[in-house]
C-alpha cells in the first residue's frame, strides 16, 4: 500500500514536471480553423499545428517529406506520391490515398469557394493508384507543383467532416484541437499518436492579443512565451533585454508600392521613374525600419528560388532627377492617391512615402481602409498607387511573378494592370519547363523587365522577427511565423 | 461681467483659451519647423533644446505638431458647435413658438438623437459617411443639435406668453419678427453657455474619432491622431503621448471652466 502511494506521488511529480505548456500570442482571432477555406495567416498559424501537407519546406528552402515519404514525376504532367503508412487523423480514421485525393478535390471544387484555390489550380485530376499511392495530374507541365503542395491551403483534411472543421479542426499533425474561445485563445494538446512521436511540449495555447505593446508586456511578465513580427523599434528594445531571446531571419516577405500603369496619370513611364527616384530605400530600411529590412530591387527576396538577387537598381534615390523627369513629362503639380489597408506598419510607410513624394512636388493623399474595402478599391480601374505587403509563400518565383505580372491575373492579383505579351510568354515558359536553368533564365528576364517598367516599386524585404523567453528551445520557423514548428521544441523554466 | 471676473476658474479658463487661440493663429511662427517635415535620421528623440517636445517616429517635431494640432482642434471645436447651434436653435425656436404637430415632429426626432450615447452616434455617422475631417465635423454637429433645440424650445415656451410678446403681436408684428426680435434674445444667454461647454465636448469627440482613425487624415497634425500613433511607442517614447494628452486635457478644461463661469455670470437668479 505504501508502495502504491509512493508510485502515485512519483507519477504525479513526474507528470507535472513533464507537462509543458507553451503560450504564443497572435494579433487577431483566426476567422476559421479549416485551412482550405481561408487565406489568412492567423488561421494558418494555428492550422499548421493541427494539419499537415504532403511535403514541407525547411528553413533552408528544401522540400522534405511530410505526409508523403517520396515522390517522382512518372510523366511531366503526373506527379506520383507514396504516402506515409500508419498515419491516422485525430479522430482515429486512417490517412490513405483516397483521403488525400478527397482532400485535394475538395480544395479544387469551385463549390468550396476556397480563396487559396489558385495555389493548386494547375491540377486537373487527383488519381488513387493504390492505398498508399496517389497521382497528382496537371493539364500542362507545372514545374513549381511540389512547392505549391507545401502551402497550408493544401493541408490534408478529413473531407467527411467538411464544414465542422472550421470550428472543430481534425488533422494528422503534432497537436490536437481542444478548445477555441473567440477573440481570446485557442488551446491545443500534443497528439500522442503522432507519426513522428508526440512532441515534448504537451500543451499549446495561442492567445489573441491585438496590441503589440500588450504582447510585449505579456512576454516580459511570462504570460506568453513567444511573440512574432515585432515592429522594429520595439524589437530593438527587446533585443537589449537580457531576459529574452530575439531572432531576426530572412523571410519570404516583400513590401511593394504598386502602380496602376493603366491610370492616365501614371501611364507615362517617366512619371513612374520619378516616383522611383524619389524614394530613398536605404534610408527607409536603415533608419525607419532600423536595419530590420533589406533594401529591395527585384520583386521577390533572395530566399525565393529564381529570385534575381543581384539586379542593379535602375532608379536610385535622386530627387533632382525625379523633378526633371516630372517636368519633362509635363506632370508638375501631380496629385495622386495611395491606397493602404489598416496596418500600423504599412500606414507609417505610407506617410514616409507621402513626405518623399512631397519633396519632388507630388501631392499624395493616403486612403486607409479595412482590408476588404482596400482590395475592392485597388481592383477598380481608377486605382493609382497602392501599398502592399506580400509573402512568396511557396518560395518559388512563379507564385509571385505570375500573380503580379501575367495579364490573365488582371485585376485580381495583377493590380498594376501590367500586360506585356513577351512577359506573359516568359511567365508561361517558367512554369512549363522542368529544367531549373531554363526557369532561372526566364525569371531573370521577367524581373529585369518589371524593375525597368515599374508596375511597382519593391521597397524592401522585411526580416521576420520574433522574441521568446529563453526557456523555449528547439523551435524551427521557416521564413514566417505561420510555419512555427514545435515538433522538436522543449520548454524549461 | 464683474461676477465673471471674480470667478478665478473662469478667468483661468479664459486665459487658457486665449493662449490656445494664440498658439493656433501663430503656430507657423512659433514652431521650429513644419509639422510634416520628416527627418528619419532623428526619430524618437527625447525632449531637448533642439526638439522641445521630442520627435515622433518620423523624426517630426512634436512641438510643431502640438502647436499645429491646436488649429485642427479649435476648428473642429468651433465649426460643429456653430453648425449645431444654428440648426438646433432654429428647430427649437420653431418648435417652441408654433407648438402643435410641428413641435411634436421636431422634438421626437431630437429625442431619438438624444437616445444614443453621443460618441456612439458620432461613430455611426462617420461610419456611414466614411472617415475624414469634414465627415467627422458633420458627425459631431449632428450629435450636438438636440441640445440646442431642447434648450431654445424650453426658453421659448416660457417667453412666448410674456406680456411684451403679446403686446408686440397686438401691434401687428409678424411671426418672423416676433421670433427673432422678441423671443430669441432671451435664449442667447443659455445658448452661449451651452456652446462654450459644447466646444470642449467637440474637441474631445474629435480627438476620440481621430484616435480611432476616423478623423483627420495624414499628415495633418491632430492631437487624437498623435495619441493613437504614440500609443505604440509608450514604453520607448513616453513623450509622444504626454504632450498631446496634456494639450487635449488643458483645452477641454479651459472651455469647461469658461462655460461654467459664463453660466454663473449669466444666471439671473444668482
Amino acid at each position: 500500500m505504501r508502495r502504491l502511494v509512493f508510485t502515485i506521488v512519483l507519477a504525479a511529480v513526474i507528470g507535472t514536471g513533464a507537462a509543458q505548456t507553451l503560450t504564443t500570442a497572435i494579433g487577431q482571432n483566426p476567422p476559421t480553423l479549416d485551412p482550405q477555406t481561408t487565406f489568412n495567416g492567423f488561421s494558418f498559424h494555428v492550422t499548421n499545428q493541427i494539419y499537415e501537407t504532403l511535403v514541407r519546406v525547411t528553413p533552408d528552402n528544401e522540400v522534405v517529406p511530410g505526409l508523403a515519404t517520396s515522390w517522382e514525376f512518372v510523366e511531366p504532367t503526373r506527379l506520383r506520391f507514396s504516402l506515409r503508412q500508419g498515419v491516422t487523423f485525430h479522430d482515429g480514421s486512417t490517412l490513405d490515398a483516397a483521403a488525400v485525393a478527397a482532400s485535394l478535390e475538395r480544395l479544387l471544387d469551385p463549390a468550396t469557394a476556397a480563396p487559396g484555390r489558385f495555389v493548386v489550380s494547375a491540377i486537373t485530376a487527383v488519381e488513387v493508384v493504390d492505398d498508399t499511392t496517389v497521382d497528382v495530374v496537371t493539364g500542362q507541365p507545372f514545374a513549381p507543383i511540389l512547392a505549391h503542395l507545401a502551402h497550408p491551403v493544401a493541408s490534408v483534411v478529413p473531407v467527411g467532416l467538411a464544414d465542422a472543421l472550421s470550428r472543430d479542426p481534425v488533422g494528422t499533425g503534432p497537436y490536437r484541437f481542444v478548445s477555441w474561445v473567440d477573440g481570446s485563445q485557442v488551446e491545443l494538446v500534443a497528439n500522442d499518436a503522432y507519426w513522428g512521436g508526440a512532441p515534448a511540449i504537451e500543451r499549446v495555447i495561442v492567445r489573441i492579443i491585438p496590441e503589440v505593446s500588450t504582447q510585449i508586456v505579456e512576454l516580459r511578465s511570462g504570460g506568453v512565451d513567444i511573440i512574432f513580427n515585432v515592429p522594429p523599434d520595439n524589437y530593438l528594445s527587446l533585443q537589449n533585454d537580457a531576459s529574452l531571446v530575439t531572432e531576426a531571419i530572412e523571410g519570404w516577405g516583400s513590401a511593394h508600392l504598386g502602380i496602376n500603369v493603366a491610370a492616365p496619370e501614371l501611364a507615362d513611364l517617366r512619371v513612374r521613374q520619378a516616383i522611383a527616384h524619389a524614394i530613398d530605400k536605404a534610408l527607409i530600411t536603415e533608419e525607419f525600419l532600423r536595419g530590420l529590412a533589406a533594401p529591395a530591387v527585384a520583386p521577390i527576396p533572395g530566399t525565393v528560388r529564381f529570385a534575381a538577387a543581384d539586379l542593379e537598381e535602375p532608379y536610385p534615390f535622386d530627387p533632382e532627377g525625379a523633378r526633371a523627369l516630372l517636368a519633362e513629362a509635363g506632370a508638375e503639380g501631380l496629385a495622386l492617391r495611395l491606397d493602404v489597408y489598416q496596418n500600423p506598419d504599412l500606414e507609417a510607410v505610407a506617410q514616409v512615402l507621402q513626405f518623399a513624394l512631397a519633396e519632388i512636388g507630388v501631392d499624395l493623399t493616403i486612403r486607409v481602409q479595412d482590408f476588404a474595402a482596400y482590395t475592392q478599391a485597388i481592383e477598380r480601374d481608377d486605382a493609382q498607387l497602392y501599398l502592399t505587403a506580400w509573402g512568396t509563400v511557396t518560395l518559388d518565383a512563379d507564385y509571385t511573378l505570375y500573380a503580379f505580372f501575367h495579364s490573365s491575373e488582371i485585376p485580381g492579383n495583377n493590380r498594376s494592370r501590367y500586360a506585356v505579351d513577351a512577359i506573359d510568354a516568359l511567365l508561361e515558359r517558367g512554369r512549363a519547363v522542368a529544367d531549373d536553368a531554363e526557369r532561372l533564365a526566364a525569371y531573370a528576364e521577367v524581373q529585369a523587365a518589371v524593375v525597368r517598367d515599374l508596375p511597382m516599386v519593391t521597397l524592401y524585404y522585411p526580416l521576420f522577427t520574433y522574441a521568446k523567453r529563453p526557456g523555449l528551445e528547439g523551435e524551427a520557423i521557416a521564413f514566417s511565423w505561420i510555419n512555427l514548428d514545435l515538433r522538436n521544441a522543449s520548454l524549461s523554466d | 461681467m464683474r461676477r465673471f471676473r471674480r470667478n478665478r476658474g473662469a478667468l483661468l479658463g479664459a486665459v487658457l483659451v486665449a493662449l490656445l487661440v494664440g498658439a493656433a493663429v501663430f503656430a507657423p511662427w512659433l514652431a521650429d519647423r513644419g509639422p510634416s517635415q520628416q527627418d528619419l535620421r532623428a526619430r524618437l528623440q527625447p525632449p531637448s533644446l533642439t526638439h522641445p517636445f521630442g520627435t515622433d517616429e518620423f523624426g517630426r517635431s512634436l512641438y510643431s505638431r502640438v502647436l499645429h494640432g491646436a488649429r485642427v482642434s479649435l476648428l473642429t471645436g468651433l465649426i460643429p458647435v456653430v453648425a449645431a447651434l444654428v440648426v438646433g436653435s432654429s428647430l427649437g425656436l420653431l418648435a417652441g413658438f408654433f407648438g402643435g404637430r410641428l413641435e411634436g415632429a421636431i422634438m421626437r426626432v431630437m429625442d431619438v438623437l438624444l437616445a444614443f450615447p453621443s460618441l456612439l452616434l458620432a461613430l455611426a455617422v462617420v461610419g456611414t459617411l466614411g472617415p475624414g475631417l469634414v465627415n467627422a465635423v458633420i458627425a459631431i454637429a449632428v450629435v450636438e443639435i438636440p441640445q440646442y433645440a431642447r434648450l431654445v424650445r424650453s426658453v421659448v415656451l416660457g417667453t412666448r406668453e410674456e406680456d411684451y410678446v403679446q403686446a408686440a403681436r397686438a401691434l401687428g408684428a409678424g411671426n418672423a419678427r416676433l421670433m427673432l426680435r422678441h423671443v430669441l434674445p432671451s435664449a442667447i444667454g443659455p445658448i452661449v453657455v451651452q456652446a462654450t461647454l459644447g466646444i470642449g465636448f467637440a474637441i474631445l469627440a474629435m480627438a476620440g474619432l481621430s484616435f480611432l482613425g476616423l478623423g483627420v487624415q495624414p499628415p495633418t497634425a491632430d492631437w487624437g491622431e498623435m495619441l493613437a500613433r504614440g500609443r505604440r511607442f509608450l514604453p520607448e517614447a513616453t513623450w509622444l503621448m504626454v504632450f498631446p494628452g496634456v494639450a487635449v486635457s488643458l483645452t477641454v478644461l479651459a472651455f469647461n471652466l469658461l462655460g461654467d463661469g459664463l453660466r454663473d455670470a449669466l444666471d439671473p437668479r444668482s
